[in-house]
């Protein structure tokens, strides 16, 4: 009963060969297109930047999901909300002090 | 907290505070992670406010070397699928599989740190030194602590290793190799901030 439990509870959301091999693919494609614009310059800077950008947070929700094993299962419940919350606060903590600090700069002729 | 009580009825007391106890350290480990996800953004915030300060010295174009960033990258990537291979193994309870795919892991871990360490050596030689500005301190105490990170979970992974060697496959390895797990996931998805932004970035 016990080992019945323990694995019906422990097999949820812990992934398989297929899932590990899917997020590590799709990791793979983010990664290679990255280097590859900034390798080739085939776009403009602001273009690579977002285009950058873009790659990294699709590659770390692609790891999150397939590595981490972030889900919106019921039982992962509090883990979701807690890695919501501190990926917002990480967020708020870059791009508020990049915004602060561009301000002050600017206001102060420092650059 | 539903699926708790459902155990309480159906198993013995200390069954039950095993799992719990077990549940908690899980749960408590994650917590750290999310903090230590934090610590990551101050330090990522500096690095972006500090990006252009190379105070006269060398800058980061000059020094960064992409063929290198990504042998690292695809090196950490890779450890951590086979780290999560040991997982599996370690679930389907096959104690040889998970050492197998812990010695790759580490291996290839090592491997991301000797190819950091050389390159710290490098800059430091051709003058891009912590000292040297702000970018470079900013520099090196993001990347060196990701390094830090990595150097931890190598030791914390033979730790496991020499535990499993000695002790075997038992109850209470599973909690430890799934934080030991999650850790090593993690420090891969901050290298992907890392490869991204400090050195990609460096070169658009």
């Amino acid at each position: 009963m016990t080992e019945n439990h323990t694995t019906a509870s422990e097999g949820v959301g812990h992934g398989s060969v297929a899932s590990y091999i899917v997020g590590y693919v799709l990791s793979i494609i983010f990664t290679v297109i990255a280097f590859y614009i900034v390798m080739e310059h085939t776009l403009s800077t602001m273009a690579t930047a977002t285009t950058l950008g873009v790659l990294a947070a699709l590659q770390v929700i692609v790891q999150s999901m397939f590595f981490l094993h972030v889900s919106i299962a019921p039982e992962k419940r509090v883990d979701l909300v807690s890695y919501t919350f501190s990926l917002f606060v990480a967020i708020v903590i870059v791009f508020g002090t990049l915004f602060v600090m561009h301000n002050a700069s600017y206001n102060m002729m420092s650059r | 907290m539903a699926e708790n009580t459902g155990t309480m009825t159906a198993n013995t007391s200390q069954n039950v505070h095993e799992h719990e106890h077990e549940n908690h350290s899980f749960f408590g480990f994650w917590m750290y992670l999310m903090s230590d996800c934090i610590v990551f953004g101050c330090l990522f915030t500096s690095y972006a406010v500090l990006r252009n300060q190379f105070a006269g010295g060398p800058t980061s174009k000059e020094m960064f070397e992409l063929s290198r960033v990504a042998i690292e990258t695809a090196l950490l990537l890779t450890s951590s699928l086979t780290f999560g291979f040991a997982m599996l193994q370690a679930r389907h309870n096959s104690k040889n599989g998970t050492l197998l795919w812990m010695v790759v892991s580490a291996i290839l871990g090592l491997g991301f740190l000797i190819l950091e360490i050389q390159e710290f050596i490098a800059f430091v030689q051709h003058g891009a030194s912590p000292t040297v500005s702000a970018y470079w301190s900013a520099f090196f105490t993001l990347v060196g602590t990701h390094g830090l990170h990595v150097t931890l979970g190598l030791i914390w992974m033979i730790v496991l290793m020499i535990q499993l060697v000695t002790k075997g496959l038992n109850k209470k390895m599973m909690p430890r190799l799934a934080c030991m797990s999650l850790f090593w996931h993690f420090l891969d998805i901050v290298w992907i901030c890392v490869f991204s932004f400090v050195y990609l970035l460096s070169m658009a």
